[in-house]
């Protein structure tokens, strides 16, 4: 009855006035961020971040994780209505979405993908909160050993799986382990890399570097593209599915959040990945496979809502482990840090209400995401009017004062113009993002644990071959890093990404 | 793309060997000889690690001589012909805007960038331009100067 009763007592605070305040305010904002093209949810966390220096741990993480969530359904919402997909995430949603709108059947695409969104969302927080106890239970009894391994196999999994060049991704993570180094050693407390600046002693500030690589790069992206204002003219009606529409789609509903929560759980596969798996898995068992691409309504279920699963799923290894496992997770765990709780198997433990005040809040998320879907799609999709120039200036800004109030000097804000730059450089350069974020978080809890593994075994690397569960873990990073040349061989061709609508 | 991925990897390099040499001048602490790892043996290892990386992407640029081009050719088209000059003018704008923050203070200096990007940019007229100008530093000073006491860096006139 634990389960229950934590449950019960997470409603309790998520319910608070200020707390659903919060959650509401999540989830508009990430709406809205998910709908504007060259908006993501990472950039608009990165730039609120600061923010929640002056919030409460629990009502900063509920705004978040509303962003979040809010941001998987916004997405979709113009790919379907515009073929303009706000996330990356939702550009596979167009394919047979757009077609539906095309058909007249808008506001069904919509209602299914909003309901899909529910059911999935509900799954992945059930499964996070049948197994995050668990698994941070197991994870309590790791010693320094294995944690390095779970670490390392975090890293190999996030630079592996995540883009198309696995060299190019293995750069990306190498330089933000690089990047973790400048500052105090995590053993001896040695001055490294600081190059005389003294505000380098305590590391780059991981939330600089974050407001610098996703807001600033991509409002310099931004400049450059030019944007074209498309508008929905048409009404949007008859969202809720009728029974035959239902019962056709509840089956890829299930797939998709099946799915979808389970590959949110691996680290850097992600939301994108798997709302194309889901496609791929839709259009292949489809009993009609002439209707697939052509406005097939399973083919928008699937994918709706195997996104919004791995969103859940996503926060299983950050909650019960402390490895965050995408680079909105990773984010958030920037979140937990600023308000001093430390991630890993002792969260569910140490701070029992805070964990499920936020799972008690993605239920109220995806309840919301419904309502907004059947209430304000025709208003939302008006944010669409507000043009790029003032969001930019805007975030621009923003990024500054953010940037400063971190500790009130100027050496963050210069970070955050440097990182910009570094940013734009990679995005240009095809060189992902995210793994960087990762790895500037991850590497210094590799190198204490790996450093705390040899003091166990006064300096012996054997320590790492001996254990179990560490061997385990070790062979299956080496594992990770070579699937993707193992995948590469089965990719389905079937529908190239260059049938996709460009992601804003 | 080929010689933008060359210069990278040469970039790289360059940082891996920097870090390498840094690493390598980095005490060892008597107490570290029990687990015989110094604070530079973790840096050392990244930093070599990226030197293969570095090798990797320098020895594809040469072996895939017909590059597939056609991503980036979808991204060419999508790009603003006016694209470069609104970067290079936002950036310089947005450089500007940092100096100038502690030396006349983020009031000023966040009315004269957002009246200038929007302006130029975004070729609004000089009302709206000038209204945004006005609003958006309003906004931000209220929430983070009021509401969480943020001493921002003050100008010459006190603000």
């Amino acid at each position: 009855m634990g389960i229950l009763q934590n449950l019960a007592m997470g409603f309790g605070i998520a319910l608070a006035p200020l707390n659903l305040f919060f959650i509401v305010l999540g989830q508009l904002v990430g709406v809205s961020v998910g709908i504007l093209p060259g908006i993501n949810a990472s950039m608009a966390v990165a730039i609120l971040l600061p923010l929640t220096f002056g919030m409460t741990p629990v009502a900063s993480l509920l705004l978040l994780a509303g962003i979040y969530m809010g941001a998987m359904f916004g997405g979709s919402i113009t790919s379907i209505l515009l073929r303009v997909p706000g996330t990356s995430t939702a550009a596979v949603i167009a394919l047979d979405g757009y077609e539906m709108t095309r058909k007249g059947r808008a506001g069904l695409a919509l209602g299914i993908t909003a309901i899909g969104s529910w059911i999935a969302g509900t799954f992945s927080v059930i499964v996070l909160m049948s197994i995050g106890p668990w698994l941070s239970s197991v994870a309590l009894a790791f010693g320094p050993p294995e944690y390095f391994a779970l670490i390392f196999l975090g890293l190999t999994m996030i630079t592996s799986l995540g883009s198309g060049s696995l060299v190019k991704g293995l750069i990306a993570g190498a330089f933000g382990l690089l990047l973790g180094t400048i500052g105090m050693d995590p053993g001896a407390g040695i001055s490294r890399f600081t190059f005389g600046i003294l505000g380098l002693d305590n590391g780059i500030s991981f939330i600089a570097v974050l407001i610098g690589m996703f807001a600033v790069s991509q409002s310099l992206m931004n400049l450059e593209r030019h944007f074209s204002h498309l508008f929905y003219k048409g009404k949007v009606t008859g969202l809720l599915p009728n029974w035959n529409d239902f019962k056709e789609s509840f089956g890829s509903i299930v797939r998709g959040s099946v799915l979808g929560t389970f590959i949110g759980m691996l680290p850097g596969a992600g939301a994108t990945a798997s709302a194309f798996m889901s496609y791929s898995i839709e259009a292949r068992i489809s009993k009609h496979p002439e209707q697939v691409g052509k406005g097939d309504i399973r083919c928008v279920a699937g994918p709706g809502s195997a996104d919004n699963s791995a969103a859940g799923g996503a926060l299983v290894p950050l909650l019960s482990l402390g490895i965050p496992g995408s680079e909105t997770t990773a984010v958030l765990l920037g979140a937990l840090m600023i308000q001093g709780i430390r991630p890993g198997p002792l969260l569910f433990s140490q701070h029992t209400s805070l964990v499920w005040a936020l799972i008690a809040s993605l239920y109220l998320a995806n309840c919301l995401g419904l309502i907004l879907a059947t209430a304000g799609i025709k208003p939302l999709t008006q944010i669409l009017r507000l043009p790029t120039p003032i969001l930019s200036a805007f975030i621009l800004v923003m990024s500054v004062v953010g940037a400063y109030s971190i500790s009130n000097s100027m050496i963050e804000v210069w970070t955050v113009v440097i990182f910009g730059i570094v940013g734009y450089l990679m995005k240009r350069l095809d060189i992902p993002v995210a793994p960087v974020i990762l790895a500037l978080v991850l590497g210094p809890m590799a190198e204490k644990s790996f450093r705390q593994a040899l003091f166990m075994s006064d300096g012996s690397l054997a320590i790492f071959f001996t254990r179990p569960i560490t061997v385990a873990m070790l062979i299956i990073s080496l594992i990770s890093l070579f699937l993707p040349f193992i995948l590469s061989r089965f990719k389905p061709r079937a529908h190239s990404r260059k049938e996709l609508p460009n992601a804003h | 793309m080929k010689w933008a991925d060359r210069l990278t990897a040469i970039v790289l390099l360059a940082l891996s060997v920097l870090w390498i040499q840094l690493a390598v001048d980095l005490p060892f602490p008597a107490f570290a000889r029990v687990s015989k790892m110094g604070p530079g043996h973790f840096p050392i290892a990244v930093a070599g690690f990226m030197a293969i990386l570095a090798v990797l992407l320098l020895w594809q640029t040469f072996r895939s001589e017909k590059h597939s081009g056609s991503a980036e050719d979808d991204e060419e088209q999508s790009r603003d012909p006016r694209g470069f000059r609104h970067l290079i003018i936002g950036f310089g704008f947005f450089l500007a805007y940092v100096i100038l923050v502690p030396l006349i203070g983020f009031v000023l200096a966040s009315i004269v960038f957002v009246f200038c990007f929007i302006r130029l940019i975004g070729q609004f007229n000089y009302l709206l331009s000038g209204a945004l100008a006005l609003g958006i530093p309003a906004l931000l000073w209220t929430v983070f100067a009021y509401l969480l006491t943020v001493p921002l860096p003050k100008g010459p006139f006190g603000f």
